[in-house]
């Protein structure tokens, strides 16, 4: 389970990456919620390579609320020393969510 | 932390909230008075869920204090107080998601933080407070 919520922290992030090379205006507000995902990924292990083909906010939107979902139904499952932190990511991408 | 330590200090949260947005919303023009009610209903509703949860466990369920300190004076202290208290119930909700096995316990704590941290942020944008959002909601 923390496998999987480091993949999706490094696709978040490779998304907002990608958005903001291809979208330089929105770099001031993208920074500040892609600097939670390097944190994210950061505090979950060892990070990989991951690309994103994401361009707009509405894709952004999308995927952190995709994330919202998943890092909330592995919180359901997982061991009470797992939980806690994957429902504080579910709930870090649903505020990113519900400002993009 | 054990869940029904929790479960009760979650309660006595829910309570403050409510009150608090009452107080919070009188504060505030029309367009952010509407958010307030809004949390005042979420909030509402998560109360009710917790005394239905905790008298199946045959927990005691006190009711709210008469009264509740809300120091808001303006409409800028009355957004920070409500990020405060949005703060506050998502440490609570995170505890409870480490404190129980319980799925439903489980899934209505998840959802609460998740809910509580989304309202948090929307405070903060209403405010045009930066950061917008925090790396980890509910941990204190």
């Amino acid at each position: 389970m923390r496998a999987a919520a480091l993949g999706r922290e490094q696709e978040l992030l490779a998304a907002y990456q990608s958005v903001i090379a291809a979208r330089p205006a929105l770099a001031p507000h993208l920074s500040l919620l892609a600097a939670d995902k390097a944190v994210h990924v950061a505090a979950l292990g060892t990070p990989g390579t991951a690309t994103s083909t994401a361009r707009t906010l509405g894709q952004l939107r999308l995927l952190e609320q995709s994330a919202a979902a998943a890092h909330g139904a592995a919180a359901q499952r997982a061991s009470r020393n797992l939980a806690p932190l994957l429902a504080s990511l579910a709930a870090a991408s649903a505020s990113a969510a519900a400002v993009l | 932390m054990s869940e029904s330590s929790v479960l009760g200090e979650l309660l006595a949260a829910e309570h403050a909230a409510i009150f608090g947005y009452g107080v919070i919303g009188a504060h505030l023009d029309e367009r952010r008075r509407t958010m307030a009610l809004s949390a005042f209903d979420d909030h509402r509703v998560l109360r009710d869920r917790l005394v239905q949860r905790m008298t199946a466990r045959g927990i005691a369920t006190p009711g709210a204090s008469l009264s509740y300190e809300v120091p808001v004076t303006t409409p800028g202290s009355a957004v920070q107080q409500a990020i405060s208290l949005e703060t506050g119930v998502a440490v609570l909700w995170h505890d409870l998601v480490a404190s129980t096995d319980n799925a439903d316990l489980r899934a209505l704590a998840v959802h609460a933080l998740s809910d509580a941290a989304v309202r948090a942020t929307r405070w903060r944008q209403a405010g045009r407070l930066t950061p917008l959002t925090t790396p980890w909601p509910g941990q204190a």
